[in-house]
């Protein structure tokens, strides 16, 4: 699967799980037609996959799932598009089109060891969720974790029924703030920016910045102000991964394809490119 | 180098019999124009063309092209392989350069079936330049002027006569199979021809010309150029320049369906990065919504993450697109703006 023939070829996998996140997101389980496939498919988080259904198109998607997890991937969906509106109606059972992994992940072996920041700013959850599990799965292997997540508002929350595992694993901190509380908020209201003065962060942390075009420049302002190097800080960026291998140049940022130098860029690399963040 | 020669009178012939075998694609005149197209008549066959109006990029590359047909029904999809057999008669060493950087681009580490299986069954037949074919000619500059890969047959004019070098052994093998059509090369017609290169070939002087030096870090010093703009404004967002480009391979896939719904097709079309949603992406938001910055994308991507990658622009110098733009954008005079000149 990790090196089919025709890289254009979907393989087949049926929707074994959905769960509703939002009134407009959705998580998917899937899992491959063809055992071989089910058994090996495997990825690195922050990688993400081409999925279709046919008829309707094809677009990529962050994977939510970690690999330590293994049998399924999961996708969350925000309901945006042609596509995403039609695998919204899908049911348990109904059969898509995935083909992948693409693309570099988030650098978990640097993070080995090493305290980690991972920020997140809306649908930015989806492939931070796949990093935050692996680290859980593998909590002795990484220092400190802290995780700041973001939301517009308190019914836009994504994962929630994860968070009390994260905020109580073992030497892990998780801050949660929305953009604009409602009467029964509680948790703290503003930008994610917001969560930074609540916390502190240790210079020699890194971290990992995944979500809305306009977040990055406001996060790593606040990294830099706590004295995080430049190296040590990581953006997965979303374009528009068409063909997820390196040709179709949709997803092209200065020289740079999203979809196979990224979308997980070290900050210097991102910084290389002009119109990135 | 193993050379053969044909007499001009000859190759309607040598075509006839290519033609009992091969799709033959070569340039015919087409309303005061020239392009390539797959000819059944040796007589409509223009050598003495000066470019095409698309690049022969089609015949490996299609405007648009199957990837796969599907069922609806949950069953996967099945691959379509365009296996023809196929001769590209006549191109100039620009088009064999823009060729050998589409196979940099389609092969690589997720290496494109549709587009080898399409390669790997093409003959490719060379014609050699001595000199500008037009006015916009600039392959002198881009070191595309000559080529010394990428073809299985070169013809190169000598009187009445075309010098022929046989490159590879398919080439070898289709003029064995006419060599009542060719002759054996004597050591005046190789002292002639060398003789040619030199003193015509490499001497000609190109009017047209686009100072490549440092030109990845020209890009990066000129950024935030008015330049960008000025030409950005004049942009018509057509995409001519990168349909009639030999190195421009973006695509966009879409879906149709028949008209019962249930079987379709997945194909990709060309698709061109000046174009308004092209980095359009789900919920709308667009990461290049003016022209200029679309503009100084499509040259960042050619000439600098070319030179990135594979260590040349991709660019061949063959002018079509300062020809085909309406609004009379000519990268050649970008580069001698952003440069100061």
């Amino acid at each position: 699967m990790n090196a089919p023939a025709n890289p254009y070829m979907p393989q087949m996998a049926k929707i074994t799980k959905i769960r509703e996140q939002t009134s407009d997101t959705k998580a998917f389980e899937f899992q491959f037609v063809d055992p071989k496939v089910k058994e090996t498919f495997t990825y690195e988080p922050g990688q993400f996959v081409e999925l279709s259904v046919f008829g309707i198109g094809e677009a990529p998607f962050g994977i939510s799932s970690t690999p330590t997890r293994k049998g399924f991937i999961e996708l969350g969906i925000r309901n945006v598009g042609n596509l995403t509106n039609f695998i919204h109606q899908m049911k348990v059972g109904d059969t898509v089109g995935i083909r992948g992994p693409y693309g570099k992940g988030f650098p978990v072996e640097t993070l080995k060891g090493k305290d980690v920041l991972i920020v997140a700013g809306g649908t930015g959850m989806f492939p931070t969720r796949s990093l935050i599990n692996y680290i859980m799965d593998k909590r002795k292997d990484f220092g400190h974790v802290k995780i700041l997540c973001g939301f517009r508002s308190p019914q836009e929350l994504l994962f929630k029924d994860e968070f009390d595992t994260w905020k109580n694993a073992p030497n892990t901190e998780f801050l949660l703030s929305v953009d604009k509380g409602d009467e029964t908020w509680k948790g703290n209201t503003g930008v994610i920016t917001t969560l930074f003065p609540k916390t502190t962060v240790s210079p020699e942390s890194y971290a990992v910045i995944v979500g809305p075009p306009v977040m990055y420049r406001f996060v790593v302002k606040e990294l830099l102000a706590r004295n995080i190097q430049k190296h040590r800080i990581y953006v997965s960026l979303e374009r528009k991964m068409q063909c997820g291998i390196g040709k179709c140049s949709h997803c092209v940022i200065g020289y740079k394809y999203t979809c196979i130098h990224g979308p997980v860029f070290n900050y210097w690399d991102a910084l290389d490119l002009q119109e990135a963040i | 180098m193993i050379l053969a020669k044909i007499s001009k009178g000859n190759i309607p012939e040598f075509l006839k019999r290519l033609m009992a075998s091969y799709e033959v694609v070569a340039p015919v005149e087409k309303e005061g124009k020239f392009a390539f197209s797959p000819v059944s008549d040796p007589a409509k066959v223009r050598l003495d063309y000066d470019t095409t109006i698309l690049p022969p990029k089609q015949f490996l590359y299609p405007p648009e092209e199957k990837l796969m047909e599907f069922k609806r029904d949950g069953s996967a999809g099945k691959e379509t392989i365009d296996t023809t057999k196929r001769v590209l008669f006549g191109l100039h060493p620009c088009d064999i350069w823009g060729i050998q950087i589409l196979d940099w681009v389609f092969d690589g580490k997720f290496p494109d079936p549709y587009y080898r299986a399409r390669k790997d069954n093409t003959l490719i037949v060379g014609l050699n330049c001595t000199s500008p074919r037009n006015e916009y000619c600039f392959c002198q500059s881009m070191g595309t002027y000559t080529v010394d890969k990428g073809y299985d047959i070169m013809l190169m004019e000598e009187g009445d006569n075309y010098m022929v070098h046989i490159k590879t052994d398919a080439g070898n093998q289709v003029i064995r199979k006419s060599s009542d059509l060719f002759t054996e090369v004597s050591a005046e017609d190789t002292n002639i021809l060398s003789k040619d290169l030199v003193d015509k070939k490499m001497k000609a002087k190109f009017k047209r010309k686009l100072d490549t030096r440092n030109i990845s870090e020209l890009l990066d010093f000129t950024y935030g150029s008015p330049v960008w703009k000025e030409f950005g404004d004049r942009c018509l967002s057509c995409g001519a320049c990168s349909y009639v480009c030999p190195d421009c391979y973006c695509f966009n896939v879409k879906d149709k369906l028949d008209l019962s719904l249930q079987n379709g097709e997945r194909a990709r079309t060309w698709d061109c990065c000046l174009y308004i949603d092209f980095a359009r992406c789900a919920g709308g938001h667009n990461f290049r919504k003016d022209k200029a910055t679309r503009l100084k994308m499509r040259f960042f991507h050619k000439e600098k993450s070319f030179v990135d990658d594979y260590g040349r622009p991709a660019c061949v110098g063959c002018g079509r697109c300062i020809k085909a733009c309406p609004a009379k954008i000519d990268l050649t005079e970008i580069f001698a703006k952003l440069r100061g000149v």
